[in-house]
């Protein structure tokens, strides 16, 4: 968050003030204040942000829900939440936690009892205090049985929560877990007494602490939120934040769309530009492109559970088939990489390989050790978006070419997620995210209990060593047990891992103070309009 | 007829395509991708790297087959039901055309997409959900004429030589009836290659890396600040070969009308 910012006298060097008296100084400032109606907007824009307007946004997602309990992880979800919610922690741009409502907090020396402090002057938007009290009911409903809570799997580790007091939380785990910190501490609080009055409705009419509260939203429109007047945070200006009247988020799928809409100025900030299109933006003064700590993967899947991929030769066939990089070239039109596992270049937990090793003799060899000397039919289904119908298509030539004889077939969303929860998939195509947050947030495509698991990939190997990686605190151990779990997700070739783009956003140049956090949440409390 | 020429060109490039233009139209090249048109690629090359031009002259195979077979549909089960409704009249009339009347409620193309989605995408019951969509406005053309026959004086002549039902719709309705038909064929043609457009656009019609029209315009349609003529050749070749269907069902309507011949 950019609070801490000081707002820098344009005029007076702050190295003068100790040798000036007051009358001096008053003059001075009386001459500042003169010469700062002469430079006029420029100055202000640039040395204390403005105050009011709209800011006009547009995600790739829709918005599914407002609260993070019953979201379906849609990007557009994701990026309101930092609006709506305060979280005990935040995550700032080099990978550190800092105080959020949390100003305090302590891990014991076995790693199973964490105590947060927490501030006394937040309020949720309905004028209840954000206390102990409501930290524990946020908790407990994620972690509760049955929940919908998308990322609940990684909150099942804890043994109770307890609110001695109104500023004091404590939660016991039942086994050590490196990656809670950032799983609980950036969950957004919810208001317990909006939750109770509004039920169902909560989910549409949202109640938090952040800087700004909802307006309006109905499923498939757009969702407009006004600044919270209350909110606890104080700008550069010494009154509080956020600097925007309202903010409206909008989901737009089609990149084109958003784009256009970017530079006619009908949108302040738009959270994708295409790769390709990043090259014309670049030209347009108006928009500054800003890179984040985030990158689509996308993801060959074979499902394991029945014929004819339940053959592991087969599988190994398939991944020795197909040229990664010039799968990568081409959709990212020089942006992308290839990957081994979806963990960004630049994060802690970077690891390189062992990448599948494109050559047609070792495919050719491992389709006869399969069994299929004479090669084999397979349906590879994909998901009707442009990227993956264009992946697809370079895919099938590659497996043609070796005699696996491809037919690909184009689905609705829908369509395609029911056939893979089935388990009724062969060959499919996935895109996921990835964040410098924590090797753990790829964890999913290992479980046996996430949805994010298409392919029904189940290594108990695996799944040993991800529970040893989160048991410790030695991240040099979690970075060695990660980097068997490539090894054998490699070898073994359910998911391969094709590579991945870096996502890029555009911001107008009229919006100052802009940012995108490590988990890919956007902050607007800080951002401010010119005009 | 001017029609009947740009539908022969398409004809031409559908029989010929593999002459015409030789590569394998679904082969990324790529080394060559989003090249503006130029010599050797006239058309350009999408973001695959495959020739425009040489995807389009392949598509109209996809277009024409599915126009062809999709018409073929509606007349096979448009006209009977026409022929028998007009005929018998009273309740077998009553029913058919409530039914027709049932199915044109919904607008074509949401007919369409409704039965593609059903039976799967892909180009065959692509097809089948274009076939079917058409069947109510066939038939009710064919119940009109053979309303407007029947009680012609050829036919009661039949019916009282001794002819059979079957013999009198076969023999003596349905020649008399089929120039609105035809016509009614050559125009169903242009609706059928639009909605065939329509439904690829959306991801119901061919399966890549088939090129056809309409999946062209789609896979274009990121690209359309950056690579126009992604989206502008295969649109050009959509509009001309409607056209083309259009002036061949007027000029077929011109031939077969004495009154506008006599003109």
């Amino acid at each position: 968050m950019s609070q801490s910012k000081q707002p820098i006298d344009p005029i007076v060097p702050h190295t003068l003030f100790g040798q000036l008296t007051r009358r001096q100084l008053l003059t001075l400032t009386a001459a500042g204040a003169a010469a700062l109606a002469v430079r006029g907007d420029i100055a202000r824009a640039q040395d204390a942000p403005s105050r009011g307007g709209t800011l006009r946004a547009a995600a790739v997602g829709p918005v599914t829900s407002l609260d993070p309990f019953t979201s379906k992880l849609s990007s557009g979800d994701q990026l309101l939440w930092r609006f709506l919610y305060d979280s005990l922690l935040t995550v700032t741009s080099t990978g550190d936690f800092a105080p959020e409502v949390a100003t305090e907090w302590t891990v014991s020396d076995d790693g199973l009892t964490y105590t947060f402090t927490l501030r006394s002057d937040v309020k949720f938007h309905d004028g209840t205090a954000l206390d102990a009290a409501a930290v524990k009911f946020n908790i407990d409903r994620y972690r509760q049985e049955g929940s919908t809570y998308p990322t609940a799997d990684r909150l099942k580790v804890i043994d109770t929560v307890e609110a001695p007091d109104a500023t004091t939380v404590v939660i016991t785990l039942k086994t050590p877990n490196t990656p809670f910190l950032f799983n609980v501490g950036t969950a957004g609080i919810v208001s317990p007494t909006a939750v109770d009055a509004l039920g169902e409705d909560f989910s549409s009419k949202a109640v938090g602490s952040g800087p700004f509260k909802i307006r309006e939203w109905t499923s498939g429109s757009t969702a407009t939120f006004d600044r919270w007047d209350q909110y606890w945070v104080q700008g550069a200006d010494g009154q509080p934040l956020p600097y925007l009247d309202s903010v409206e988020l909008e989901g737009v799928p089609d990149d084109s769309v958003r784009l256009l809409n970017l530079r006619s100025g009908e949108f302040d900030i738009n959270e994708r530009i295409s790769p390709l299109d990043q090259q014309t933006v670049k030209s347009d003064p108006n928009i500054t492109l800003v890179t984040t700590e985030h990158a689509t993967p996308y993801i060959l899947a074979l499902n394991p559970t029945k014929a004819p991929f339940d053959n592991k030769a087969l599988r190994q066939a398939v991944a020795a088939s197909i040229d990664r990089q010039a799968i990568i070239d081409n959709v990212g039109y020089g942006t992308g990489y290839t990957i081994a596992i979806p963990f960004l270049p630049d994060s802690w937990f970077y690891i390189d390989g062992p990448q599948a090793v494109f050559d047609t003799s070792v495919a050719t060899a491992k389709l006869a050790e399969a069994g299929y000397p004479d090669g084999i039919d397979i349906t590879f289904t994909i998901i009707n978006r442009p990227t993956d119908n264009q992946i697809a298509q370079i895919i099938k030539p590659y497996l043609d070419a070796v005699n696996i004889r491809t037919t690909i077939q184009v689905l609705e969303r829908t369509t395609w997620v029911d056939l893979w929860n089935g388990r009724n998939g062969e060959m499919g195509l996935l895109q996921g995210g990835m964040t410098a947050q924590d090797p753990d947030e790829q964890s999913g495509w290992f479980s046996d209990t996430s949805l994010a698991n298409y392919a029904g990939y189940d290594s108990p190997q695996i799944r040993d060593l991800i529970a040893q990686a989160n048991a410790t605190t030695d991240q040099a151990a979690r970075l060695e047990a990660w980097k068997q779990i490539v090894q054998i997700n490699t070898d073994d070739a359910v998911y391969t891992f094709i590579g991945a783009v870096p996502t890029v956003a555009g911001v107008r140049n009229n919006v100052a103070g802009f940012e995108i956090d490590f988990g890919y949440f956007w902050e607007l409390a800080g951002v401010s309009l010119s005009q | 007829m001017i029609g009947a020429v740009i539908v022969l060109i398409v004809v031409i490039c559908a029989l010929f395509a593999s002459v015409i233009a030789p590569e394998n139209p679904g082969l990324p090249v790529l080394t060559a991708t989003l090249k503006s048109p130029q010599s050797g690629h006239w058309f350009g090359t999408d973001e695959l790297g495959r020739d425009v031009f040489g995807r389009i002259v392949h598509g109209a195979r996809v277009s024409l087959r599915v126009a062809a077979l999709a018409v073929g549909i509606t007349m096979l089960f448009g006209v009977p039901i026409g022929l028998i409704a007009g005929f018998w009249g009273r309740y077998v009339d009553a029913v058919l055309m409530r039914l027709m009347d049932a199915i044109q409620a919904f607008p074509m193309i949401l007919l369409a997409i409704a039965i593609a989605s059903t039976l799967g995408p892909g180009i065959t019951n692509a097809t089948i959900a274009i076939g079917v969509v058409g069947i109510p406005g066939v038939a009710r053309l064919a119940r009109g004429e053979t309303l407007r026959v029947k009680s012609a004086e050829y036919v009661t002549a039949a019916r009282a030589s001794g002819s059979g039902t079957g013999r009198i719709l076969i023999r003596h309705i349905l020649p008399n009836g089929a120039a609105p038909l035809i016509v009614a064929a050559a125009n169903g043609g242009a609706a059928a290659i639009l909605t065939e457009a329509a439904l690829s656009f959306v991801g119901l019609g061919a399966a890549p890396p088939n090129p056809s029209w309409g999946s062209m315009l789609q896979q274009g349609y990121p690209y359309v600040s950056l690579a126009p003529w992604l989206s502008i050749f295969p649109g050009l070749a959509i509009s001309l070969t409607t056209f083309g269907f259009i002036f061949l069902g007027d000029g077929l309507r011109d031939i077969f009308d004495p009154k506008l011949r006599n003109r």
